[in-house]
């Protein structure tokens, strides 16, 4: 789930895009589903940009499912196949990698989601699983007569073997067991969420990188 | 005489007329309800100061809990696994929503939630605001939306008028819904239980057995299930049967703090009488079964309550010793709250 996108001029000035309308700005990235791996801005200011920054996720304020605010973005993220609801944290689940793993084929489900309350720099309980991603564009993306094009790679393999933390899957009960179907504590999803978004301060990438950059 | 009152009465009803043509529509009043503390009960939960319980306020969210259009099949209603009668509780080990599908952990009681700094097992909701919108969106509860719930009250203009009521407009909103339901599980303060009444020194007093009890259970229980809500209201594990679940960390599913693994809120013990099953997906089908459960021993952890650790894993209690803490939990029973 992408949110919170801003784009940055050369000059450093950052353009935000719809960052406070899920319905506008906000979207759902489904490899299940081909065509929402390309996303659209529109309206984009001429002139070229150096960086983009996006949230994981969605940031704390609009972690809300509202329906009457957002009613499209709550539409595609309740969809069937999508799912992206968390009921009881009565928030958006931020990512969501569901498959099988080693030579038994054992069930994997990795959710991750906020349960943070309070307000920032304040917060009473629960843990943060929206992350801020900062890429450098390979080269300018200049927006004008033409279309640029950013081509972002998002790299799995991050998910056990990240900058932050190197994990092994394992199945059960347990406090450490990780693998299914939802992750059993916050503490063994923060671990994912840091390897995929960074942990916020020392790697503001997390699985994420600039291929190309097309003008 | 009879035609002396007779103009009376015209009289008054023209002053009536003249004056509703020169003022506002009238607009009726809707007094704030005042919620009295009780004895040994712990501050008000800050968020009661915002969202004050009025009287339509409360009449309009005690209707909203009982609306069974709330669900996608307009067959369960927040009442319908919160029963008055049985303290807003109900019998089933673990929640039943629509099509019979079953949750994860026991429909807790609701009451004296004024007082409450965490609500649901795991204290994942810190303000009873934003509780309506889980069952409502839940799969295994209710299985709606917030927007489909206003489309379908919203029918037949008899919620507007109490919307109007409550809220001075006939708007139905998502937070008035949750806010006028938070209004009216506010008010629902169980404190006149014949161990009330004891300490108030309203004339009834123990029996020989309810007095031994209420020994027992201060040396033996009151550490947790402290104050006069009978909770300390902290997240602690007991060692209680696992739920199989691999959905279920209790307490550090929210806060992602290793030591709360498998911890669960203190439940209150008012009104335990009739909330059976006990344990957080009703493990126990009855009182005598969780004095014995601890009494043999319970299930080891890292985190394991440090008294239980500190006590052989277990709370050791003699035959007697259990019959008397039931009697005195019995006590505990607010008849006037449960309508018995």
């Amino acid at each position: 789930m992408i949110s919170n996108i801003r784009l940055v001029k050369a000059d450093g000035t950052e353009f935000p895009y719809h960052v406070n309308d899920l319905d506008k700005g906000a979207t759902v990235v489904n490899q299940a589903k081909p065509q929402t791996l390309d996303y659209v801005l529109s309206n984009i200011p001429a002139g070229a940009y150096k960086q983009i920054k996006f949230g994981l996720g969605i940031k704390r304020e609009l972690n809300t499912l509202d329906q009457v605010k957002f009613p499209k973005f709550y539409v595609a993220t309740g969809a069937n196949d999508t799912k992206m609801m968390w009921e009881w944290g009565t928030g958006y689940r931020f990512t969501k990698l569901e498959g099988f793993y080693e030579a038994d084929n054992k069930e994997m489900s990795i959710h991750t989601g906020s349960t943070i309350e309070g307000t920032a720099g304040a917060y009473t309980q629960g843990v943060d699983a929206y992350r801020e991603i900062v890429l450098d564009l390979t080269t300018n993306a200049v927006v004008g007569r033409k279309v640029p094009k950013i081509t972002i790679y998002a790299d799995f393999d991050k998910l056990l073997s990240g900058k932050t933390n190197t994990l092994t899957l394992k199945t059960g009960t347990g406090m450490g067991d990780n693998a299914t179907p939802n992750i059993h504590t916050a503490d063994q999803m923060v671990k994912f969420v840091d390897n995929l978004g960074g942990d916020g301060t020392s790697d503001i990438k997390g699985m994420f990188a600039i291929s190309n950059v097309e003008n | 005489m009879k035609k002396t009152f007779g103009v009376l009465v015209l009289f008054f009803l023209f002053i009536a007329c003249h004056k509703a043509d020169i003022v506002e529509p009238i607009v009726e009043e809707n007094p704030e309800l005042s919620l009295a503390v009780p004895a040994d009960f712990p501050e008000m939960n800050t968020s009661v100061a915002q969202n004050k319980p009025t009287k339509f306020g409360v009449a309009l969210g005690e209707k909203l809990f009982n609306e069974k259009r709330f669900s996608v099949a307009n067959t369960i209603s927040c009442g319908s696994c919160h029963q008055k009668e049985n303290a807003f509780a109900d019998h089933h080990p673990k929640g039943v929503g629509v099509y019979d599908r079953v949750g994860l952990r026991n429909a807790p009681p609701v009451q004296n939630m004024a007082f409450m700094k965490f609500y649901n097992w795991d204290g994942n909701v810190l303000q009873l605001e934003k509780q309506p919108l889980v069952p409502i969106i839940t799969h295994e509860e209710m299985n709606s939306s917030i927007v489909e719930v206003i489309s379908k009250i919203s029918a037949g203009g008899e919620y507007q008028k109490l919307f109007k009521k409550a809220f001075g407009d006939i708007n139905i909103t998502p937070d008035r819904i949750y806010r006028s339901i938070a209004q009216y599980e506010y008010t629902l303060i169980s404190a006149n239980s014949k161990y009330d009444k004891v300490k108030r020194n309203e004339g009834e007093v123990f029996t020989e057995t309810e007095k031994r009890g209420y020994q027992a259970f201060l040396n033996k229980c009151a550490t947790c299930h402290s104050t006069g809500l009978f909770t300390d209201q902290s997240f602690r594990n007991v060692g209680f049967p696992l739920n199989p679940s691999t959905e279920e960390a209790g307490r550090s599913r929210v806060t992602g703090i290793p030591s709360d693994y498998r911890s669960f809120r203190v439940p209150s013990l008012r009104n335990a009488e009739f909330t059976a099953p006990y344990g957080s997906f009703g493990q126990f089908a009855a009182l005598i079964d969780v004095l014995n459960y601890f009494d043999n021993g319970v299930l080891d952890a890292d985190n394991l309550d440090p008294i239980l650790k500190a006590n052989g894993n277990r709370i050791p209690l003699t035959e007697t010793e259990k019959h008397d803490i039931i009697s005195f939990i019995k006590t505990l029973s607010d008849e006037d709250f449960v309508g018995r």
